[in-house]
């Protein structure tokens, strides 16, 4: 098993950080491709792509605690945090490559914000701390990576507290690890 | 004018953690110690400017992410890391506002002789701080808020700040813990029905 892997873009960074949350050794590859694939994993002879899909297989390796495994109905929650991800990781590179810095905070990464704002919001009035229920999930690790990388498109995050304290609880897991642009401890 | 302006729900400031907040781009860092006693401050540190709401908060003091300078509860520098021996002299520190906590709602003034009377009594609970992308100007009529910044709205106590030019943060609190939902969800309609007014307005 490895990852085909480009250390800069978000979606291979949500597969790394959930393979270290999950205690999975999981070798990479550098592979410039994956700027623009995504991350691929390769695995029992084959290839599997997408970071929703890579990480919930990882979920069901033997060595990864059942506490990671997918309750009832989440499947929503992955894949919306999956498209939430693709987003994110869209403006971000369209915003890195950019030739001219763009003035200020684009319209598309203020409604991102909004709908992520607004589901942990109402998750924590009720008693939900992370996405994903009780537990973190493969939705929260897919989350982690737009939230902490929105610095890069310059969202000020005084405007969003529910993010913040997501990004505060999900800093102390055993097992985080950062990437470039996520400060180490906050 | 009032002088106390409502940056932040308590609850969002959780114990031992800095956080940051802006009032017309002049940027404050809230942090609450393990004591439960919340503060604010100028976000930039004496020594090299870093933001301190970056900071973390240790044996009750806020600790700079950069070099490790702490300040204590009343903003004096405690101890300076590359020099464990120094006497920090008491002429360092950091730039600090006043800070209450009341009704479940961080408020913050940059005038010290300002009058608690000006802040409501009584108890609430917080539900949601909300950004609505319009001006706070155009909030305040739309939601007939008065010269304090804030009003009941029968169960909900309803305030706004404007972090900066053109953005609004509307911070709801409940009478009760139980109808916090209810008003979170009213924060939702509110933000809604704001923009879309905004909108509306021609430029
Ligand atoms: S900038 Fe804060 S300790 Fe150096």
């Amino acid at each position: 098993m490895r990852l085909r892997d480009w250390a800069l873009d978000d979606r291979c960074y949500a597969v790394r950080l959930g393979a270290s949350l999950m205690g999975v050794h999981l070798p990479t590859i550098t592979d410039a491709a994956a700027l623009e694939t995504g991350p691929v994993l390769e695995i029992d002879g084959g290839c599997l792509r997408g970071p929703a899909d890579i990480l919930q297989r990882l979920t069901s390796l033997p060595e990864v605690s059942r506490d990671w495994h997918l309750g009832i109905g989440e499947e929503r929650r992955d894949a919306w945090a999956e498209s939430a991800l693709e987003q994110l990781s869209h403006l971000r590179r369209a915003a890195l490559l950019a030739a001219l810095p763009t003035d200020g905070v684009p319209p598309s990464v203020f409604r991102l914000m909004t709908e992520i704002e607004d589901r942990l919001s109402d998750d924590r009035l009720c008693d939900r701390p992370w996405l994903s229920g009780r537990h973190p999930g493969v939705a929260d690790i897919l989350l982690f990576p737009i939230v902490a990388l929105s610095q890069d498109l310059e969202v000020p995050l005084d405007l969003y507290p529910a993010i913040r304290n997501f990004i505060r609880q999900f800093k102390a897991l055993p097992g985080f690890m950062t990437m470039p642009g996520v400060p180490e401890c906050h | 004018m009032t002088d106390w302006f409502p940056l932040a729900l308590g609850m969002d400031v959780p114990s031992e953690t800095a956080a940051p907040a802006r009032l017309y781009g002049k940027e404050i860092a809230l942090w609450r110690g393990a004591d439960g006693q919340v503060h604010a401050w100028e976000d930039r540190c004496p020594h090299r400017g870093m933001r301190l709401s970056f900071g973390f908060v240790r044996n009750g003091n806020l600790a700079c992410l950069y070099h490790g300078w702490q300040f204590g509860a009343d903003a004096t520098c405690r101890h300076i890391p590359a020099h464990p021996e120094l006497r920090v002299p008491g002429t360092i520190h950091a730039h600090a506002y006043r800070a209450e906590e009341r009704a479940g709602i961080i408020w913050v003034s940059l005038n010290e002789d300002a009058s608690l009377d000006e802040l409501p009594d009584e108890d609430a609970f917080g539900a949601r701080s909300i950004l609505v992308q319009a001006p706070l100007a155009s909030v305040r009529v739309a939601l007939a808020l008065p010269e304090e910044g804030w009003k009941w709205q029968e169960d909900c106590l309803v305030a706004a700040h404007e972090p900066e030019p053109g953005l609004t943060m509307l911070h709801m609190a409940s009478a009760t813990l139980a109808n916090r939902l209810d008003i979170a969800a009213r924060a939702k309609t509110t933000r809604d029905h704001l923009e879309a007014l905004n909108e509306k307005v021609p430029a």
